[in-house]
């Protein structure tokens, strides 16, 4: 099979800019139907930015972005998401005053193709629908072990869990393509690695194509299939993550020679 | 000697919601100290309690005492704390958004002079002047909720979060920073961190806090030595001294913890 059928997530030279000032610049890249692919650079570069226009947050200036080969530029956020993008926030953005629980139920309430009148009417379909709803959300919360979790406000959490359950609202709408914005910042070396067997259950057990920006280098390189280097807004390097971290261009913007260099 | 004490402090929600009890931790004086633990076991909180910002949460020191340089402070509000020379970054929204950097510093400041200070030991933040501090990088965001946290030259700096979203450039350029200005202001330092160890080669003492209790303190040659917290908190197991991989999670049985 050729690449192009095998893609979930296409980007054609998309640019982005708030007036003058342009954030990404002419960047293009495909993300397979089975990769986790992540997106690294420093602060600024424009990584949180393509995925605000990836979901329809901002409007792209120039170029073409494509959801299994149906443009999906120029679409409103909850059209994107109902066409199966699934999204985490960099600050979690998840609803302070309702429980875990509650917060999930919102996201898989997006699959309930009904409005109230048609509850009234068909209520036994409806209820056998809402029976499904809490199932799954069950599922998710076994999923992410957030069990300990459900009952509590979600703003009461810590910020590292914040954003584990803003990672879970993002899958409990069922999605084709996740986007994942620093998933595990905040999280200390145990909880990475737990939130690094959730990625990769959904990488291989579900099958749902991820873009994850990541600043820890060590699990994009442990974890990731490919990724994508940007810096001042345009894509600097693409390849496997050993290619990634040899590239002097990242090396320069990106790594700094930090790792080897005792500080102070 | 140590300018901060935390003696047996329990800290409570609503009154009843126990967030840490029998914390005890000592700072001592021009050291950088670290607390480090996993979400949840109470980092922020026990910055909160002794900033004074528990208050807004609904939350207040049950028992136990704060010791600011041998004065009580246990419970005083957050204007009277900082008085007291004690200054905080906190985890999240740490600086004016709207308004720009420059406009930043001044609310904080006593006077221009203490601004035109502040630029010249941050260079970084001068060229940076009139930009919105919402559309400022996270390290540049974290260099200025550090300047701004020194304008009332606090002798003990609470640090919530310090690489947090921060690029591996950007981490070992911001505790360069901090270093030096610990160095030049002989300032004591009370920080908080996922980065364990980054930050253990920085600091001089460190507490490990899990589920409200101190479950580990010590020297960071000590931490660093110590086979738990090298398996939990840097992930090298016993004995190889090889980092584990994360794509292999599944494969290693992680040891009990020695708390059990």
């Amino acid at each position: 099979m050729s690449r192009a059928q095998n893609v979930s997530l296409s980007l054609e030279g998309v640019s982005i800019s708030f007036g003058s000032t342009a954030v990404v610049k002419d960047t293009s890249f495909d993300i397979g139907i089975d990769e986790l692919t992540a997106l690294v650079g420093p602060n600024g570069a424009g990584k949180t930015a393509l995925l605000n226009a990836i979901c329809g947050i901002y409007k792209i200036s120039s170029g073409s972005i494509s959801l299994f080969g149906e443009r999906i530029d120029g679409s409103r956020a909850p059209e994107v998401a109902s066409r199966g993008i699934g999204r985490s926030f960099q600050h979690a953005e998840i609803f302070p005053k309702l429980s875990v629980l509650d917060n999930l139920l919102a996201a898989e309430h997006k699959n309930l193709h009904s409005n109230s009148i048609a509850q009234g009417f068909y209520y036994g379909k409806y209820l056998r629908r809402e029976v499904e709803a809490r199932a799954r959300v069950e599922q998710v919360i076994d999923f992410f072990e957030l069990e300990k979790y459900r009952k509590q406000p979600a703003g009461g959490l810590s910020f590292g869990l914040q954003k584990l359950v803003g990672v879970a609202r993002a899958v409990c709408t069922k999605p084709k393509l996740l986007l994942l914005d620093e998933p595990s910042s905040g999280l200390t070396r145990e909880e990475k690695e737990d939130f690094a067997r959730f990625l990769l259950r959904l990488r291989f057990d579900m099958k749902i194509p991820i873009l994850w920006v990541e600043h820890d280098m060590q699990m994009v390189t442990d974890l990731a299939d490919r990724v994508i280097a940007l810096d001042y807004g345009l894509k600097i390097a693409e390849g496997t993550p050993d290619e990634i971290i040899k590239n002097p261009d990242v090396i320069a913007s990106y790594l700094g020679i930090a790792d080897t260099e005792p500080v102070g | 000697m140590n300018l901060l004490e935390l003696r047996q402090v329990e800290v409570a929600y609503n009154k009843v919601a126990t967030a840490i009890s029998a914390v005890s931790i000592e700072v001592p004086v021009g050291k950088i100290t670290a607390l480090l633990g996993p979400n949840g076991a109470g980092k922020s909180t026990t910055l909160k309690a002794i900033s004074g910002f528990l208050r807004g949460e609904n939350a207040e020191v049950v028992s136990g005492e704060i010791i600011f340089d041998g004065k009580k402070i246990t419970g005083m509000p957050p204007y009277e704390v900082s008085k007291l020379g004690i200054s905080l970054v906190p985890e999240r929204d740490k600086v004016f958004e709207l308004l720009s950097v420059d406009e930043n510093l001044r609310a904080v400041s006593m006077s221009s002079s203490d601004v035109q200070d502040a630029y010249e030991l941050f260079p970084l933040l001068k060229n940076l002047k009139v930009k919105t501090a919402g559309y400022l990088s996270g390290g540049e965001k974290q260099l200025l909720a550090i300047a701004m946290a020194l304008m009332s030259k606090p002798r003990l700096l609470l640090i919530d979060e310090l690489s947090l979203g921060l690029a591996p450039i950007v981490v070992s350029s911001v505790l360069k920073e901090l270093l030096k200005i610990q160095k030049m202001f002989d300032l004591t330092i009370l920080l908080v961190d996922q980065n364990a160890l980054s930050v253990l080669k920085i600091a001089e003492m460190g507490y490990i806090i899990e589920d409200g209790h101190i479950v580990f303190a010590g020297s960071a040659s000590e931490l660093l030595a110590h086979g738990d917290i090298m398996e939990f908190y840097v992930g090298k197991s016993d004995g190889s001294g090889d980092e584990r991989t994360y794509r292999n999670v599944k494969q290693y049985r992680r040891k009990r913890r020695w708390w059990g």
